[in-house]
């Protein structure tokens, strides 16, 4: 082991810090570790592919089961990356039986749930050491620094199923909403090949990312408890000094063996009293002006400038704080609750002041008024109050009829039976046509009689009114003497 | 080895004065941790908030302006107010600070913890986790738009005092690095072997002769430290 070809910068660390160092190295070594990590897990993928849909959770599991394994080639390549020489593959491949049997029992079953299993395993890859020897390596390397190991595991594991739900939530936001794959459903995940595939992908890629971060952060925990412990720093130190010490001395006998040769080479010799002014004058010149200059800065001080420390007291003084200002809202909340409500129906009045005018312009908008009925006095252009009738309609329209005033008589007989349902109570209007003043009629609970009635009159009306066709002298008589036996004076339909 | 390539966890920096800072930054493991403290602090405060509002009627409208506060400035309050540490961070020594060694300012402090939001995607910090792996200083999308870092703030633990085993003059030409190299070799030597302790110092016993080089070393380190002979 030769320090000097160390590629890592080598000195005491903290505990955390030793970590980062491991995703430093990590972060140089990546690829070559992301690829023996493929490579070894390759059976368990082609199993996953192969095998039925109802027994993938066997791969998955034999797959979390034999990490302790896949980690090995990993702490291979960093052991010897960390001295410049990264394996190849073919080396790798070829040391793997060697480095996969290695207490391959032990690793996979009691100590398979060991919380520091990241710093533990160069001890027994690279150090060789097993029972009563390991344990007590162990002890020693524990003594110190070794927190973090255990908060890796704790950590890695959750991170590493994070990994999985974020692949997953990642999918699901990808698939557009209109693609319906049956995702969401239990049994896609759990029965169908398809979902067993994904969730085992899926994992395994969690598990690849988070392996070599694991390893070489452990790695690292490990290496910083034996730089600590055996002073690599200082060997490297030593080492430098004793080689340079080796390179001045050499310099220096060959200036010497030069000089030599040179008579005016020697060095100055002082005479002791020259000695002792130069003394003096070094004396004066350090008590001189040049060695007491004194300057006065002023600059402010804040009182923040104290480093603010957080008390236990503080806490205790937010809580007491917020405490009060809840009693103090409570107790004027029905107070503020008033004000609250005031300023809600100023801020709706003052809206409705300011922009009344330009919400007018959207009718739609405001709240539609239900129009008030007004019982029309007048339809087609005719009074069809019941005061305008002549007492007896049916006398007054065959009277006009026989006067030769056709157009008067039906006129009157319409009005009059306008008038006799705008009194039971029909809705007419003025802008109603006949055609809907008779779908109104139709609708009010008339006698069937009187609805024909109206239905006949209505068409002769029109007939006679739009297209100048007189009925002939038997229709109209009938009519005008049918009327009083239809519309009964007074009657309420 | 070229030195240039050496893997450290080291962010030298050099002040306009010429001087050279160290900085260190941390990485996600810790500072999940870290995080994970303050978030269970935010959560207890946002539950005990509801339990002392509940009785005053108001109690669901506050719990929901102390959530709000939590969730968003309890990490700038910190930051801002008390040396760039919340109280996870300072439970575990770090804190942060512009990459340029200065305190955290309020932009930048605001702008790292509002991107927390991206930070988190797709799942629980995810994204954070990731993106602290794509850069030597392990910064998160916040940190990288902010210009913030997340730094040690522990030094590394004090060492143990030196044997009184005598003094002895350092021999001329050991430079201030080479002195404090002996320095580090005496206060470690603790935590060593004996065996170690001799291979180590055996390296360089001809500078250090005559005598046993790991008391020579000792000695010497006694003198750098300003031991003198006459002191206990």
């Amino acid at each position: 082991m030769n320090l000097e070809q160390l590629r890592i910068a080598i000195r005491p660390r903290r505990d955390w810090e030793a970590v980062d160092l491991g995703l430093q190295m990590a972060r140089q070594w990546w690829w070559p570790m992301q690829r023996i990590w493929l490579l070894v897990t390759l059976p368990w993928i082609l199993m996953g592919l192969l095998l039925p849909a109802d027994s993938l959770w066997l791969v998955s599991l034999s797959l979390w089961w034999c990490k302790p394994l896949f980690e090995r080639p990993l702490l291979m390549i960093l052991s010897q990356a960390v001295f410049g020489f990264t394996p190849s593959t073919k080396e790798i491949l070829r040391a793997l039986p060697k480095l996969i049997f290695n207490q391959i029992f032990a690793s996979l079953t009691w100590r398979r749930f060991s919380l520091t299993r990241s710093m533990d395993l160069p001890v027994i890859q690279l150090e060789g050491l097993r029972g009563k020897e390991r344990s007590n390596r162990l002890q020693v390397l524990h003594r110190d620094d070794s927190g973090p190991a255990t908060w890796l595991t704790i950590i890695g594991v959750h991170v590493e199923s994070f990994l999985m739900i974020s692949g997953l939530a990642l999918l699901g936001l990808f698939i557009p909403a209109e693609v319906d794959l049956g995702i969401d459903s239990l049994e896609f995940w759990g029965e169908s090949k398809t979902g067993g595939l994904l969730l085992l992908f899926f994992s395994y890629s969690a598990m690849a990312l988070i392996g070599p971060l694991f390893v070489a952060c452990g790695f690292s925990l490990y290496l910083n408890r034996r730089v600590k412990l055996e002073g690599w720093d200082i060997e490297i130190a030593f080492k430098r000094m004793v080689q340079k010490r080796g390179l001045q001395t050499f310099v220096l006998l060959a200036a010497i063996a030069f000089f030599n040769l040179l008579p005016q080479s020697a060095p100055p010799v002082w005479a002791a009293d020259e000695r002792a002014e130069i003394r003096e004058q070094i004396i004066a010149i350090r008590n001189g002006p040049d060695f007491h200059q004194m300057k006065t800065h002023k600059i402010p001080k804040w009182q923040t400038d104290k480093e603010p420390e957080l008390d236990s007291g503080f806490i205790e003084a937010l809580f007491k704080l917020l405490e009060a200002f809840g009693r103090f809202i409570s107790s004027i909340s029905g107070f503020a609750e008033i004000i609250l409500w005031g300023l809600v129906l100023a801020l709706v009045a003052w809206v409705a002041l300011r922009y009344g005018s330009w919400l007018s312009r959207f009718p739609q908008l405001l709240p539609r008024k239900r129009r008030q009925y007004y019982q029309p006095k007048k339809l087609f252009g005719m009074a069809v109050t019941e005061e305008s009738l002549p007492t007896d309609v049916s006398a007054a329209a065959l009277d006009l009829w026989q006067r030769q005033q056709p157009r008067q008589a039906l006129a009157l007989l319409y009005r009059a039976s306008l008038a006799r349902l705008l009194q039971s109570g029909a809705p007419l209007r003025e802008d109603h046509t006949e055609l809907e003043c008779l779908k109104i009629a139709k609708q009010q609970s008339l006698p069937a009689d009187a609805l024909a009635y109206f239905s006949h009159l209505t068409q002769v009306w029109r007939q006679l009114a739009y297209g100048h066709e007189l009925p002939d002298n038997t229709l109209a008589e009938s009519l005008c003497r049918n009327w009083n036996h239809h519309w009964p004076d007074g009657a309420r339909v | 080895m070229d030195q240039a390539v050496m893997i450290d966890t080291r962010h030298p920096l050099e002040t306009p004065e010429g001087t050279d800072l160290s900085l260190y930054p941390a990485g996600f493991w810790v500072r999940s941790l870290a995080y994970t403290i303050d978030w269970l602090i935010r959560v207890a405060v946002v539950v005990a908030t509801g339990f002392l509002f509940s009785a005053s009627g108001i109690g669901q409208g506050m719990t929901l302006v102390v959530y709000f506060l939590m969730e968003w400035f309890y990490p700038v309050y910190f930051e801002l107010c008390h040396n760039g540490q919340t109280i996870g961070k300072k439970a575990l020594h770090l804190k942060v600070i512009n990459d340029d060694g200065t305190p955290v300012t309020f932009a930048a402090s605001l702008i790292r913890n509002l991107l927390r939001t991206v930070d988190f995607l797709p799942v629980f910090y995810i994204s954070a986790i990731i993106a602290s792996l794509c850069n030597r200083d392990f910064k998160r999308l916040g940190d990288l738009a902010a210009g913030t870092l997340v730094v040690y703030t522990n030094p590394i633990k004090p060492s143990p005092a030196i044997d009184n085993v005598g003094v002895r003059p350092v021999p001329e030409g050991f430079s201030t690095d080479e002195q404090r190299v002996l320095v580090a070799f005496a206060q470690r030597s603790a935590t060593m072997s004996g065996a170690r302790q001799a291979e180590l110092a055996n390296i360089i016993a001809p500078l250090v002769a005559p005598g046993d080089p790991v008391v020579a070393i000792k000695q010497m380190a006694n003198h750098i430290v300003g031991r003198r002979a006459d002191s206990p």
